[in-house]
């Protein structure tokens, strides 16, 4: 039933819009369809009189209600298919006009001809305009009062009275139609205004919340989003369906929950009456907040995000929040980048000042020596290794390795870091180990690896300036005697002692690459100790009637099949005395007889570790470790340390080492 | 990096294996994993991580620990085919992410959803250019496996 009502209706209004295209105004369009109507109901009329008109004998008048009728037939027809509107309707009022001419002149049955004319007027007024409709209907009545009043005009005789009624009542119905059809004029045309007016103002308000770079919102009483909303609040939350949202949803999973709930308990303050406005900005949670995205992958997209809330009242006392949201992602990141370059352009200096000084190639080696002794604690930690403090102990060493290094270089920052290192690697040492001290260390060997790869990422830039490449030309003979006379060079500064290096009996072709490391950590440790306790103050040597500048001869040799090193300086040698005391303040040593034991044993207790007689820990010597660790690796290597000495004299050191 | 970071999702680990398997699984020594290298896992959770620090969890297993698991939980004892399993670790390794939260709350830090990657040696694509992973393996009477962590501090 709800269907065939919709059909029909849907007909009707199909074909009453007949003929109005889609760009007309509303004005036009109520036209057509009045136009239509009328042709319609017209059309039935014409129709139904006519018949009654030709059954009644009256062939005259059904002859011409199926004229008229056939007229509008033909509008209607042609109107739907040529959209003609203008020219339809002046068809339309014009075969009108005839009809009533002739129903006038013919009188209609009972006179009844007078009663159709008083609907001209409408019919000229509705559908041809104001100005038209009123010229045609005065034409109209001009003729109607000829044909009225002029005796013997029309068919019948009207008379005068009844003729003055005619045209009395026509007259009425006129200034009616005039007088309505303007007030609607000129309300359709204050109607149109306002809403052109409306639409100017919604343009411009579209084209704001389009392109401002700020999310605007409102709240309702629920919390939330209105359907009105700036563009960039779909920008800042990279979703279009905001429209009905609760707000607090919108928020979901971008922060933690602790703060998920105090924002919706402050936007529920909003709520109660008589809030006080400034403390509540001042109390926004959300003023300044880190917002965490999901990106594609599995990460985050962190947005910084600055919001404000302003309530709104609205009719019934009921209140909205207005919201703002700001993103100052780039301001913030832009700060947080400027921060870090400050502190990284800082290191990079450093380090760029010790490459222009020290040359890239050094510091290539330094590179190179240093992830060897990373890559050596890392392998133990990926091994079967249970030992811990065996793990421990060698990372002990690598990092005293890598700053012995460091310093040499004139890495003061690196340096003073490792030392930091190795001063937790100290501290446990003396206890328990748990595993969490074993991760503690590990994060500390990432972060030496990240120091060494900044300096890694430096050089290649250096490198990157220059046409040959360097990193190719890693000589053995100018680095080994370099590194040990850099030694000489920044420690003697330090002590405040001069110190002549002699190696013209040294030669590094005989060492091979694989020995490389193993020497140039044996000679700088000689050198190190050299210089902290065996050469003496200028003054001193002075007094000893020795030359102000201490002498170091290092020389090398092939002898049956080994390769033999000298180290020999020429300072106060080993004391004996200062051994005996060191050895009875350790452990291991106490029980036995220092006193009776041979010079040559007991010159070879500074090989044990924790045999130390400098006084203290600084960053160029101490801890005793040193020929210790050099014994080890020496004996690793398949090789042999011997020292001699002679007190006020010399301290020699031979190194052998299997040829490979 | 910081231990206080890790030490969550460790406790978590360890937690999650305990009451879901009955498993108590042993730590080794943590290492820094060469990220070019081959790793021989085949089922990888990523979990990404942001807030005063950046980066990602990993929880990596072999095939045969993943069947395993999937085994208990579900009680059958025929190994089931590849989307239980990934499912399995799916939600194996979300409730870790859960409990390591837990310990997380007092650092500004949010925890994404775990992605699961699969495929033998598959290639994890790992946030931070070229910091240092570390690599923490676990060995338990159902297999062994690994949890990865690089974190790399915002500010400085």
């Amino acid at each position: 039933m709800a269907d065939l009502f919709h059909t029909i209706r849907n007909l009707w209004r199909n074909i009453t819009t007949s003929g109005a295209g889609e760009l007309l105004t509303m004005e036009r369009r109520r036209r057509i369809v009045f136009l239509n109507s009328i042709n319609l109901i017209g059309m039935l009329i014409l129709f139904i009189f006519s018949t009654n008109r030709y059954l009644g004998g009256d062939i005259n008048t059904a002859i011409a209600d199926m004229v008229a009728c056939s007229i509008l037939l033909f509008t209607f027809i042609y109107m739907r298919a040529r959209k003609k509107f203008v020219f339809a309707s002046y068809m339309i009022v014009s075969s009108v006009f005839l009809l009533f001419s002739f129903l006038l002149y013919d009188g209609g049955g009972d006179m009844s001809s007078s009663l159709w004319i008083q609907t001209y007027p409408l019919v000229a007024i509705f559908i041809l305009g104001l100005r038209p409709g009123l010229i045609i209907s005065t034409i109209y009545l001009a003729g109607a009062c000829c044909i009225i009043f002029i005796p013997e005009a029309a068919k019948i005789a009207y008379g005068f009275n009844f003729g003055l009624r005619i045209v009395g009542s026509y007259m009425l119905v006129f200034m009616f139609a005039i007088f309505y059809e303007s007030a609607r004029r000129e309300t359709q045309g204050k109607l149109e205004k306002l809403s052109a007016d409306l639409l100017a103002a919604k343009k411009q308000t579209d084209s704001i919340l389009a392109n401002v770079k700020e999310g605007i919102f409102l709240l309702d009483n629920g919390l939330r989003m209105g359907s009105e909303y700036s563009k960039e609040l779909e920008r800042i939350f990279g979703t279009t369906e905001i429209e009905a949202v609760p707000f607090m949803k919108l928020l979901e999973g971008k922060t933690k929950q602790k703060v998920l709930s105090a924002v919706n308990d402050y936007l529920e303050m909003f709520f109660k009456p008589a809030m006080n406005i400034e403390l509540l900005e001042e109390i926004n949670p959300l003023d300044r907040i880190e917002l965490h995205f999901k990106d594609s992958g599995a990460g985050f997209m962190t947005r910084h995000l600055e919001f404000t809330f302003t309530p709104v009242s609205r009719e019934e006392g009921k209140v909205n929040i207005l919201g703002t949201v700001k993103d100052v992602t780039d301001e913030v990141e832009l700060a947080n980048k400027l921060k870090a370059q400050e502190t990284r352009t800082k290191k990079q200096m450093e380090q760029l000042f010790r490459i222009i000084n020290v040359g890239p190639d050094m510091l290539t080696e330094f590179i190179l020596d240093s992830e060897v002794e990373v890559e050596n604690v890392n392998k133990l930690l990926k091994s079967d290794e249970k030992n811990y403090a065996s793990i421990i102990d060698s990372m002990y060493q690598s990092v005293h390795a890598i700053k012995g290094n460091a310093i040499l270089l004139g890495m003061t920052g690196f340096s003073r870091k490792l030392h930091s290192i190795e001063d937790e690697l100290n501290a446990i040492k003396e206890k328990d180990l748990s595993w969490n001290d074993l991760l503690h260390q590990t994060i500390r060997l990432t972060e030496i690896k990240n120091e060494i790869n900044d300096i890694k990422d430096l050089i290649k830039k250096v490198l990157s300036f220059q046409t040959d490449n360097r990193l190719q030309k890693i000589e053995n003979k100018d680095l080994l005697l370099n590194a040990v006379q850099r030694t000489i060079d920044v420690m003697s500064r330090e002590m405040g002692k001069t110190i002549k290096l002699v190696a013209e009996k040294f030669d590094s072709r005989m060492i091979t690459a694989k020995q490389r490391k193993v020497v140039k950590d044996i000679l700088i440790q000689l050198t190190r100790n050299a210089l902290s306790h065996g050469i003496e103050h200028p003054d001193q040597r002075k007094a000893l009637a020795k030359d102000d500048s201490g002498t170091i001869v290092v020389s090398s040799a092939i002898h049956d099949g080994k390769l033999t090193i000298t180290y020999r300086d020429d300072g106060q040698g080993l004391n004996l005395q200062k051994i005996k005391n060191k050895a009875r303040a350790i452990e291991t040593f106490k029980n036995m007889d220092l006193d009776t034991m041979p010079e040559q044993k007991l010159l070879s207790l500074i090989f044990h570790p924790r045999f130390s007689t400098a006084a203290e820990t600084t960053l160029s010597a101490g801890r005793g470790i040193g020929l210790n660790l050099i014994k080890s690796k020496i004996e690793q290597s398949g090789g042999n340390l011997k020292v001699r000495s002679a007190r006020g004299k010399f301290c020699e050191f031979v190194i052998t080492l299997p040829l490979q | 990096m910081d231990i206080k970071y890790i030490d969550p999702f460790i406790q978590a680990t360890n937690h999650v294996f305990n009451e879901l398997f009955n498993i108590k699984p042993e730590v080794g020594k943590p290492f820094i994993m060469d990220k070019n290298q081959e790793h021989g896992w085949d089922v990888s959770a990523i979990i990404g991580i942001a807030g005063e620090t950046k980066g990602a969890v990993v929880l990596s297993f072999p095939s045969e620990l993943a069947h395993n698991l999937t085994s208990r939980l579900t009680g059958k004892p025929v190994p089931s085919p590849d989307e239980d399993v990934v499912d399995t670790i799916g939600e194996v390794v979300n409730i870790v992410a859960g409990n390591a939260k837990k310990g997380l709350e007092e650092y500004r830090l949010m925890i994404s959803l775990p992605s699961i990657v699969t495929g033998r040696n598959h290639k994890i694509v790992w946030p931070g250019k070229n910091a240092p992973i570390i690599s923490i393996p676990f060995q338990s009477e159902l297999g062994a496996f690994s949890l990865s962590v690089v974190l790399e501090n915002i500010i400085g």
